[in-house]
């Protein structure tokens, strides 16, 4: 357990020194979201717009400023044979935990940028008693589509599965956690009152994303299995 | 460690590689694998290294009686191919770091020279320098460090001193044959003749029966 976190943040500090000196992959990120947030933010400008349209903009944002990162997370591995190199020294599980670490971490400081811009751009409204329940909304969203983009990508680096696979698991793998967490935005947009129960979909769906990721990629990373 | 191939058959959709194939490769020696190009040199290693999995038999691997499998084995193995390439955007020493931390060895700086030495680089040529602007041999030295400090007890290398000088050649024989001494199990795949004195023992791929 000790060796597995120790090699998990080995990955992740890899990852940040390498996003630190190639600034490609989260800049595009960056300037994807805020070109997104000033077109939606010129084009609603002045009208009255709903809860439901904004929270869902918000989401839409964030679901695509991930994808713009997480689909690279292993494709330097993938096409330059480091991935061979990984897997030889290194565990599959601390090399997925590593990369989802830094996705997340990554995708959590963009969403908060966003979160205040659109705050600004749209005059919202997240009434104040409720900003630790968006916050730890945002956090149980920004996570699942970390950890399921991470393992999407390491399914289609990985020689077993071919490449039209991540497109394709998208949908059915990133919908329960959308689903649950833009429903949340909305009620707290609307500021309409609801219990803690509310975050329960999204928490549990996390958790299984971990557990079914872990379980799984020993035997999707490794041919011997 | 041993590693024992049981009745090992592998066939990709065009082609057959291996049918029933049966050898047992025993530590303390260098066995290399020779044969033409295609015969089957790196698949043979990879098989050897769990990398994949054959299409009907075994390939065992055996801690004196205790059969390892999995991550256990994998901790046991090193390998060297051209399959396996540095991170270009690290440098040198970070990319030595990194390897031998995820195998759980933490190098302190004196190791590190140590390791620079015995693969014959000058630490201040290679210490700021990323690894994607190494000289190829450069590059293949640096990945043998890594190799060296995975100590493991099985070693793979698939034509490990590619790209490497006469001097690069002779520490490559060099190491391979002070680590057997102390008990590992070498797979050496060549077509090389100046390594073929290194061998302990040869498995010639050109004359395998390849029908079933
Ligand atoms: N993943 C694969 N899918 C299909 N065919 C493959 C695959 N890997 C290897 N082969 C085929 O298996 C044969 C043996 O390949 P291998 O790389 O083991 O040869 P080799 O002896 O190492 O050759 P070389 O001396 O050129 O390194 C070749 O015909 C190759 O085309
Ligand atoms: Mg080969």
């Amino acid at each position: 357990m000790k060796s597995l976190i120790c090699q998990t943040l080995t990955v992740f500090r890899k990852e940040t020194v390498a996003a630190a000196r190639f600034k490609g992959a989260w800049l595009t990120m960056l300037m994807f979201s805020l070109t997104a947030l000033s077109l939606t933010s010129f084009v609603f400008k002045g009208t009255a717009t709903d809860s439901a349209i904004l929270s869902a903009i918000y989401w839409i944002i964030i679901f695509f400023s991930a994808m713009t990162s997480v689909d690279r997370l292993f494709m330097e591995e993938e096409f330059s044979g480091t991935i061979q190199m990984l897997k030889v020294y290194g565990g599959a599980i601390p090399i997925l935990f590593g990369k989802m670490l830094y996705g997340f971490l990554l995708l959590l400081i963009l969403s908060i940028i966003i979160t205040f811009l659109f705050v600004l751009l749209f005059d919202g409204n997240i009434p104040l008693e409720n900003a630790v329940f968006f916050f730890a909304n945002l956090i149980l969203g920004v996570f699942g589509l970390s950890a399921a983009g991470a393992f999407l990508a390491a399914l289609s680096a990985s020689a077993k599965v071919k490449s039209g696979l991540f497109a394709v698991l998208m949908l059915p793998v990133m919908l329960p956690v959308l689903l649950p967490v833009t429903e949340v935005t909305t009620k707290i947009f609307e500021g309409v009152a609801f219990g803690v129960s509310a975050l329960i979909p999204a928490l549990l769906y996390d958790l299984v994303l971990m557990l079914a990721s872990s379980l799984l990629f020993d035997y999707i990373w490794y041919d011997d299995l | 460690m041993e590693i024992i191939f049981e009745n090992v058959s592998l066939s990709f959709p065009d082609k057959t590689i291996f049918s029933s194939l049966n050898i047992n490769l025993s530590p303390g020696k260098i066995i290399q694998v020779v044969g033409e190009n295609g015969s089957g040199k790196s698949t043979f290693l990879n098989l050897a290294a769990h990398l994949i999995r054959p299409t009907s038999g075994k390939v065992m691997a055996f801690c004196g009686k205790k059969e390892l499998n999995g991550e256990a084995y994998r901790k046991k193995i090193a390998m060297l191919s051209p399959n396996m390439q540095l991170y270009d955007n690290l440098t040198a020493k970070e990319n030595l770091k990194f390897f031998s931390k995820l195998r759980g060895e933490s190098l302190d700086c004196n190791e590190i020279a140590k390791l620079w030495e015995r693969v014959g680089l000058r630490e201040e040529n290679v210490r700021h320098k990323y690894a994607g602007k190494l000289s190829t041999g450069m590059s293949q030295r640096v990945k043998f460090a890594v190799f060296l400090a995975a100590k493991a007890d099985v070693w793979i290398l698939d034509e490990p001193s590619a790209n490497l000088d006469d001097k690069g050649r002779s520490m490559i024989i060099k190491e391979t044959k002070k680590a057997t001494q102390n008990g590992a199990l070498a797979l050496w795949a060549t077509n090389d003749e100046r390594e073929r004195n290194a061998a302990d023992e040869i498995i010639d791929l050109s004359n395998i029966d390849r029908v079933s």
